[in-house]
């Protein structure tokens, strides 16, 4: 006998009779069976089309495929460290932790809650406010919780993940996504931070840029390919960096910079500066220090300054360098570049009197000394040292129009000066031939009216005759490791301003306007070259009486030039002094003297005594 | 007696082979699965774990376990499972109970992460397939009955969903339903009880979305972009299908794939691998996975066919269409076809329950082609009675051994199958001795 199948319904019988009884309805159920398999067939056919049509829709005619694009959370790469001439760290990467979720993958309260709880555990971060974020932005994709949490902290909430994942498979923890964020970090605070410049998150950018300084102008270079991302063993050195590290290490990024920088030149440097700034009442302030014989700036501070790691905190203006970004009138300062100029032209010679009437006209216009005084015949030196501007027009009017502008640009005014760092100026020299040109800007350009310099220019120019006429690239980067392998940067000589000749008789020239003029420059035990100027500050209403913008510039020792320095203080206390040989002159000799000391430059005599055959 | 009938009935009914077509498609997809997992999860791996290798190693680890579950199913003689369905069962909806009810007490408290727990719901798909096996083939024909089959399935589907639900699984939940109603359907169930219970489970189904949030958002960004799935707001969406459009026809190769960046694909070693696969392979790899799971399921439905019982028959029915499901609602998902369900892919997603319960599976199909009758679809009808008819004639003397009207009716197609497993009950270890006997008097 025959019995149909699987499940034909068994009463305790005989199987013959069950067989016989059920023979009929299990036959049917056998085909009807075939007919449902067919149709479950049929069913997981048509999901099957419906997925074939869809992948062949998107993978072989890719309509839309022009849109498929993605663009990523980028990440923030590895940037290089920047240490001063000695290896001293300015700015160094730290690296953190930037906590980051995915709300739609928390779509309950309770995995919010069981998240928010563990953060809070894990990383401190406040439940209720990791609860309010993940409800208001349920519908993104990416919400950032931490911008930035300890590295340790982080590492917590990762080896919690871990183990969740080997105990659970999928936690609601996991939706958490741990990013390394570098941050910029300034063992010195705030010093150079003008110089340094900043790393910041620019509008509508999706990484971090150096704005500014060095980290502006070398960005490409310090910045790793972007989007290259961190990886966590990579940082083990970095977890302990911080405060205690002074030496040089080289950086995860591999692309580093040795600036010319000298960290103790730059703290006496802001030191000074801010104690100028006290003593003077003045609002704001420079001094730049450099190496005439190579154009390397060993120091350039501006004040006030700003935290670099504060910098969101900060008024936006004070991110600005003064020293590169800020053109003014420079005044008399820029009678040495007169002087020079007329030298070297042979127009005079330095023992060549000239009388000083108390007036000249130039052009349309009448120019007097700043006393209104007349000092009759008198030496270039003497002019300098007295400041005559009478005198100094006298040495334009000799030189005509086209030499003076030719030697003004030879000192590279009116144009940059090609120092390495973001955000430098070209200052504003009219020249013959614009509209705004006439005969008179001759006699004003001639003790630094009329015409804007920045403080890296009017220095360099110095520098130009402390290094014997030759004026060189200004460079805060000495040297550029990449991947283990480091570029030195040669000095560059951008061209001669003036004869050696006519340096050496200027140098004689300023350290007899020191010694004569802005007797609050010298340094006791060194010769010292220099000169001081006060400008009046243009307004709509012509120039001010009271407010001044106040320079010295001068370079020590003179007969070999350790380094130019440039001290700016602007709008000095008129109650104090408003003039340049009380201010920014004794400012000058502090720095002056105290780099000497650092230098451990010995005095002239003692020098000058070991080396009868020199200079 | 016995012996000579068993001995003589085996190389027909039961090859003793197993589905050696079967072992091989789920062996490609495993291996894809490895090779695609640590391309998909290198730099999260790299990025949180430090470790490249960090989620295929774990992968790999889990597939060994996998294994030596398929193994340990692949001997379990399947019959077996009918009588541990019950308490199974039990022990699943104790589970997911259990779950629901620490996850209450877990709510802001710390120690919840600190207590491991295992996915009950992935084992809830492969119990609840053997509970209705077991329990459909109980109920034989009387299924068409509103009170035996009806009912009692509908209650049954609803405090298996609910539980479910409240995971919350909602589409581990539909997985069931519909794997289960499948079954009752091949089954032989009454059409107008199935739509009835197609009705009530679409009903509810709506509701449950409707109240709960997420699930309804998703659904109405799926209505949305359905004509523009890259403009979807749904991130998983769009980088899923943009992933597929960066692969082309050839793809971009392995491992040069963008989806598993980060910021790209979610969870690209997991539920979305499949989009992994359609960048790096292109259009050729994802029509051969596609092609490995029908082939699966073909193998899967063949060893159905050729299920020497009810019971095996429905089981493997259940496996394969609970397998074939998952994976073409995940693919569906990726290709936008379908709103985001957190469905994996089977064999070839990261995850250690989903892939063990996957193995597992395949090894109870692998056990239940041993006994494979040869009955196709064409000569069903007569291989099907042959198989049986040796069967009854054989043992026809011999009283059911299983008690209880519900058990009795199955009690033919067991038998032919308890009698292969000796060591079964304490009769068949009389059995057994006896065969021993006989065999020493052979000697």
């Amino acid at each position: 006998m025959t019995t149909a199948g699987v499940r034909e319904v068994a009463p305790p019988a005989a199987p013959q009779a069950i067989s016989e009884q059920h023979l009929g309805p299990s036959a049917a159920t056998q085909r009807r069976e075939l007919w449902r398999f067919w149709s479950l067939v049929l069913l997981f056919g048509l999901l099957t089309a419906s997925v074939v049509f869809a992948l062949v829709l998107h993978q072989a005619l890719r309509l839309g495929g022009v849109r498929a694009t993605a663009q990523p959370h980028q990440a923030d790469s590895a940037r290089g460290t920047i240490v001063d001439r000695n290896g001293a760290v300015l700015v160094a990467d730290q690296y953190f932790y930037e906590v980051s979720v995915d709300p739609g993958q928390l779509n309950q309260d309770e995995d919010r809650q069981t998240v928010a709880t563990a953060l809070e555990q894990l990383a401190g971060l406040p439940a209720s406010q990791t609860i309010d974020l993940l409800r208001s932005y349920a519908e993104r994709r990416y919400l950032r919780l931490a911008r930035a949490i300890p590295l340790e902290q982080g590492e917590r909430i990762l080896a919690e993940q871990q183990r969740l994942t080997e105990e659970q498979g999928v936690h609601p923890l996991t939706a958490v996504t741990l990013t390394l964020a570098p941050q910029r970090y300034y063992p010195e605070q705030s010093l150079a931070a003008h110089l340094l410049g900043i790393v910041a998150m620019l509008d509508g950018a999706t990484w971090l840029r150096g704005v500014y300084g060095v980290e502006g102008y070398y960005d490409s270079f310090l910045r790793e390919r972007d989007g290259v991302r961190l990886t966590r063993q990579t940082t083990q050195p970095f977890t302990q960096l911080p405060t205690q590290v002074r030496r040089f290490l080289p950086s995860l990024a591999g692309r580093d910079l040795v600036l010319t920088i000298d960290r103790g030149v730059q703290w006496i440097v802001e030191e000074e500066l801010q104690q100028a700034l006290e003593i003077y009442g003045a609002q704001t302030g420079s001094i730049l220090v450099m190496e005439p014989q190579s154009g390397a700036v060993l120091a350039m501070a501006s004040a006030p300054t700003y935290d670099p790691g504060a910098f969101a905190e900060a008024d936006p203006a004070l991110l600005i360098n003064p020293a590169i970004s800020a053109q003014y009138e420079p005044g008399s300062v820029f009678k040495i570049i007169t002087a020079a100029a007329a030298l070297d032209s042979g127009v005079v010679t330095a023992t060549q009197i000239l009388t000083d009437s108390g007036s000249i006209a130039v052009g349309q216009r009448v120019i007097l000394n700043s006393d209104r005084a007349g000092y009759g015949p008198v030496t270039m030196a003497e002019a300098l040292a007295r400041s005559l501007n009478v005198i100094t027009a006298q040495w334009a009017l000799l030189l005509g129009e086209q030499q003076f502008y030719q030697y003004i640009e030879r000192f590279g005014f009116g144009k940059v000066t090609e120092v390495d760092l973001a955000g430098e100026i070209y200052g504003l020299v009219k020249q013959p031939g614009m509209l705004n040109w006439s005969l008179s800007d001759l006699g004003t350009n001639s003790f630094g009216q009329g015409l804007a310099v920045t403080p890296i220019q009017m220095a360099n120019a110095t520098a130009a005759i402390a290094n014997g006429g030759r004026l060189m690239r200004p460079y805060v980067v000495a040297e550029r490791a990449l991947d283990g392998q480091v570029q030195v940067t040669e000095p560059t000589v951008l061209g001669t301003a003036v004869s050696a000749e006519t340096a050496r008789q200027m140098t004689d020239i300023l350290v007899e306007v020191v010694e004569q003029g802005n007797q609050a420059a010298r340094v006791p035990g060194y010769r010292v070259a220099g000169k001081s100027g006060t400008a009046q500050i243009p307004t709509q209403e012509g120039y001010t009486e009271d407010e001044t913008i106040v320079t010295f510039v001068g370079y020590a020792p003179a007969d070999a030039p350790r380094f130019v320095v440039l001290v700016k203080l602007e709008r000095p206390d008129p109650a104090i002094s408003r003039w340049a040989g009380r201010t920014a002159a004794p400012t000058f000799s502090r720095v002056a003297s105290r780099l000497l000391r650092y230098y451990g430059v010995p005095p002239d005599a003692t020098r000058l005594g070991q080396q009868p055959t020199g200079q | 007696m016995g012996v000579n009938a068993k001995t003589g009935e085996r190389p027909q009914a039961a090859q003793g082979h197993y589905d050696w077509g079967l072992l091989t498609v789920v062996t490609l997809l495993l291996l894809l699965g490895l090779v695609m997992v640590f391309s998909a999860s290198y730099p999260r791996g790299l990025e949180g774990f430090d470790n490249p290798y960090y989620f295929v190693a774990r992968q790999f680890i889990w597939l060994l376990v996998g294994a030596g579950g398929l193994v340990v199913a692949a001997r379990i003689p399947y019959l077996l499972w009918n009588r541990w369905s019950v308490p199974l069962m039990g022990g699943t909806l104790l589970a997911l109970l259990a779950v629901i009810l620490i996850g209450d007490e877990r709510l802001g408290s710390s120690r919840t992460y600190y207590q491991g727990s295992i996915q009950p719901s992935e084992a809830a798909k492969i119990s609840v397939i053997l509970y209705v096996s077991a329990w459909l083939n109980s109920k034989g024909a009387r299924i068409r009955h509103a009170r035996a089959g009806l009912l009692p399935f509908g209650v049954l589907m609803g405090v298996v969903s609910v539980l479910i639900v409240l995971q919350p699984e909602i589409t581990v939940a539909v997985l069931i339903v519909v794997t289960s109603a499948i079954m009752l359907f091949v089954a032989g169930a009454d059409l107008k009880q199935l739509a009835v219970i197609g009705a009530v489970a679409t009903a509810t189904f709506l509701l449950v979305v409707q109240y709960t949030g997420y699930a309804a958002e998703r659904i109405s960004h799926y209505l949305t972009w359905m004509g523009d799935p890259v403009a979807s707001e749904e991130w998983q969406v769009s980088q899923g299908v943009q992933a597929l459009m960066r692969g082309g026809l050839f793809g971009r190769g392995l491992g040069n794939g963008l989806a598993q960046q980060t910021g790209y694909l979610p969870l690209s070693w997991s539920d979305n691998i499949f989009g992994v696969i359609g960048e790096e392979l292109g259009l050729l790899g994802t029509l051969c996975v596609l092609l490995l799971f029908l082939l699966l399921a073909y193998r899967g439905l063949r060893i159905a066919l050729r299920a020497p019982d009810n019971f095996g028959m429905l089981l493997a029915t259940g496996i394969t269409a609970s397998l074939l499901l998952q994976a073409l609602l995940n693919m569906a998902v990726i290709v936008a076809v379908s709103p985001p369900t957190g469905m994996t892919l089977p064999f070839v997603s990261y995850g250690g329950s989903s892939l063990v319960a996957s193995l597992v599976g395949i090894g109870i199909l692998l056990n239940i082609s041993r006994f494979g009758v040869n009955r196709t679809l064409q000569t069903g009808e007569q291989t099907g009675r042959k198989a049986h008819e040796r069967d009854d004639l054989g043992r026809g003397d011999r009283r059911p051994r299983l008690s209880g009207t519900g058990r009795r009716q199955t009690a033919h197609s067991f038998q032919s199958t308890i009698e292969r497993f000796p060591w079964e009950t304490a009769k068949a270890e009389q059995r057994r001795r006896a065969a021993a006997k006989s065999a020493q008097k052979r000697k």
